[in-house]
């Protein structure tokens, strides 16, 4: 019986070429719109989008058209007296903010300008009694912020200031049926979640706890027609998706189960060739966000016009060894 | 992920905050993005004059009812802002607001920018305080019957379902959503929630769980979640022991159904006949191998190189003469 695939068409016209440059110019012009109704718009998430923007621009080696004295001012200024970040300046510190910003620092090698024993204080302060991470002070527990946590800790080399076992007992008890994991125990398996988890369990060093025929074959399944990867059963392709189940299969060595070629194409049809930048789809607007995803997908996949990227943390292999950060791959 | 709508249309009469007499004492705050110098242009003047004071009362910690108006505006301007969220939560304790007010004012926020973090977060805060989720199962409904995979609305649904105990009814909930759509993945997930809750996986819940789930698979038999699930039910038990799944299978393979779900199923099974030892060896990692070959070369060629993975994974472990035949070769598979 014809059963309809969610899945979308790739014109002919559609890039198929990477159009690096233009992606560049791309980044740097975004950060100094200031004015732009977008850029005003994401205040709530700068941090996050300045630390997509700069890897982005670090992975296609032209990070040095950044204001590294701007950034790193602007950093110190959003750091709370609690230890945390907030998004921007007045913003309330949280996980999601508090990990961009040492992602940051650590690109630039320059974590020594805040406060890092702070920032144990933070983050050690927002885990639970059963190894979960609350993301800020008002409660909210999901696996996003186990990874934040963890992710956040080891970049600064502090990951026994907290409970791990329980941390991992938590995420683990996120584990489905399916072999993938959601965001509390009970919840749906989603592409984003199971790279938190995943990318947790491979800092943590407990890749031996999931069954990785079992994930490696439902990540596989997320691989559409089009080449491009979902998130979900029955949901549209994406190339923030794509990077997520990308760098799972990659963390647990089964990067090779998918078809590649199919998977470049699909990255490379969601470039727009005239303001530069990704989208999420083919055709859509591009933004930050997406452009550092594709050009993360695009690396992990072979391509060596753009750096290295590590699978778990999403920024530049060199920087990862440079920080002298260990991790177990499959 | 950025789901903040930006396009308010302005209701009524707009009065800017930096017009108003109430607000002639507070000195707004601009928007500071570092040290560049920000050239006042028109993006959203309304928003640059909302968010100036809301920085402000912010700054001066002020509690007061105005206070609270202004989040409801940089909250319509912006539902992202958790900030905004934050600091709204505070005074609304402060203050000692209605909280059954503010639950219909997050209701008609949520149903305007259903996935958005911030907006579900709020409710689910304003139940704890209520200790009252009478309205929460039929509220998520409600967004589900828009977007039957929204994960936020799941989210709070099974957090209310958990928390104050409503399991009684959700098995039928859960079964009218997949007669409405039998790909439902989160209605999947939820029936198993449900289950692993309550009754648990007992033997008969099995068997009751197998047959529904088959009914499922007879009418869309490449239906992943269904699949899934089935495999879900299964996982702590041996497929062995169910021959009738594996009779199922056959049929609808002998029927001709290609459907990667339904060969993988079958692969599932003879592995684990070949794992437990069973009599004919040969002729069932044949079987297997046959599986994988056709899915790799025809039926799902896209993941080929997973096919091929589990054939040598299948032949490396059970095909013993031809392993001791050709050492060499099962060195690749890693
Ligand atoms: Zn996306």
């Amino acid at each position: 019986m014809g059963t309809p695939i969610k899945d979308v068409v790739i014109s002919d016209s559609a890039p198929k070429s990477l159009l690096l440059d233009k992606h560049a110019d791309y980044i740097a012009a975004y950060g100094s719109k200031k004015d732009d109704y977008e850029y005003i718009m994401t205040e709530f998430l700068r941090m996050s989008g300045m630390y997509w923007g700069l890897t982005a621009m670090d992975l296609m080696s032209q990070l040095e058209r950044m204001n590294k004295d701007e950034v790193i001012e602007f950093i110190q200024q959003c750091q709370h007296e609690c230890g945390g970040f907030g998004a921007s300046i007045g913003h309330d510190p949280h996980l999601l903010y508090t990990l961009s910003a040492v992602q940051i620092l650590t690109l630039y090698d320059s974590q020594q300008s805040v406060n890092i024993d702070k920032i144990v204080e933070y983050i050690t302060s927002l885990q639970q009694d059963d190894g979960s991470f609350y993301g800020d002070k008002w409660g909210e527990v999901d696996t996003r912020f186990s990874f934040c946590a963890v992710a956040c800790l080891a970049l600064i080399n502090q990951l026994d200031t907290i409970n791990v076992d329980k941390a991992v007992q938590f995420v683990l008890s996120c584990m489905n049926f399916d072999g993938g994991f959601g965001c509390r125990p009970g919840s749906e398996s989603h592409s984003g979640q199971i790279y938190c988890c995943v990318g947790m369990l491979a800092i943590v060093g407990r890749l031996h706890l999931i069954n990785t025929d079992m994930l490696g074959w439902w990540l596989c399944e997320r691989q559409l027609p089009s080449g491009g990867l979902n998130g979900r059963p029955e949901k549209l392709p994406d190339v923030c998706y794509s990077w997520w189940v990308l760098s799972s299969l990659k963390i647990i060595g089964k990067l090779h189960w998918i078809n590649k070629d199919k998977l470049v194409k699909f990255i490379l049809a969601c470039q727009d060739d005239e303001t530069g930048g990704f989208a999420d789809r083919p055709g859509d607007m591009v933004d930050p966000f997406h452009t550092l995803f594709g050009l993360a997908g695009l690396s992990l996949l072979g391509d060596e016009s753009i750096k290295q990227v590590n699978p778990v943390f999403c920024m530049p292999e060199e920087v990862i060894r440079r920080a002298g950060i260990k991790m177990d791959l499959l | 992920m950025s789901d903040s709508s930006s396009d308010e249309s302005s209701q009524g009469s707009w009065t800017p905050y930096s017009e108003r007499d109430e607000w002639n004492d507070v000195d707004p705050v601009c928007q500071d993005d570092g040290p560049h110098a920000v050239v006042q242009i028109a993006y959203s003047d309304k928003f640059r004059d909302v968010y100036d004071y809301f920085r402000a009362i912010v700054a001066r910690n002020e509690i007061s009812e105005r206070a609270l108006t202004l989040t409801k505006d940089a909250a319509r301007l912006n539902p992202a802002n958790y900030t905004v969220w934050h600091y709204r939560r505070i005074l609304l304790k402060e203050l000692k607001k209605d909280l059954k007010e503010e639950l219909q004012y997050i209701t008609s926020v949520i149903q305007s920018h259903p996935k958005n973090y911030q907006v579900w977060h709020h409710r689910r805060v304003l139940i704890e305080w209520l200790e009252d989720p009478s309205l929460e199962l039929g509220f998520t409904a409600q967004i589900l019957q828009d977007d039957a995979k929204n994960y936020h609305a799941w989210q709070h649904r099974q957090w209310v379902i958990r928390e104050f105990d409503l399991w009684d009814d959700e098995l039928t909930y859960v079964e009218k959503l997949l007669r409405d759509d039998l790909r439902n993945n989160s209605a999947w997930n939820q029936r198993y929630f449900v289950i692993n809750s309550t009754s648990q996986f007992t033997d008969d819940v099995i068997n009751r769980e197998i047959r529904f789930t088959q009914d499922y698979i007879k009418k869309a038999p490449n239906n992943e979640s269904a699949w899934n699930y089935l495999k879900g039910v299964l996982l702590d038990r041996q497929l062995q022991n169910y021959p009738s799944v594996l009779e199922f299978c056959q049929q609808l393979y002998d029927d001709r159904y290609r459907s990667p779900y339904l060969m993988a199923y079958m692969i599932d099974t003879y592995e684990e006949m070949l794992e437990q030892g069973c009599e004919n060896q040969t002729e069932t990692l044949q079987k297997a191998e046959q599986l994988c070959n056709s899915l790799a070369d025809e039926y799902d060629q896209i993941r080929s190189e997973y096919w091929n993975y589990v054939s040598r994974s299948l032949n490396m472990k059970y095909g013993s003469d031809i392993q001791q035949q050709q050492p060499q070769e099962q060195e690749v598979t890693s």
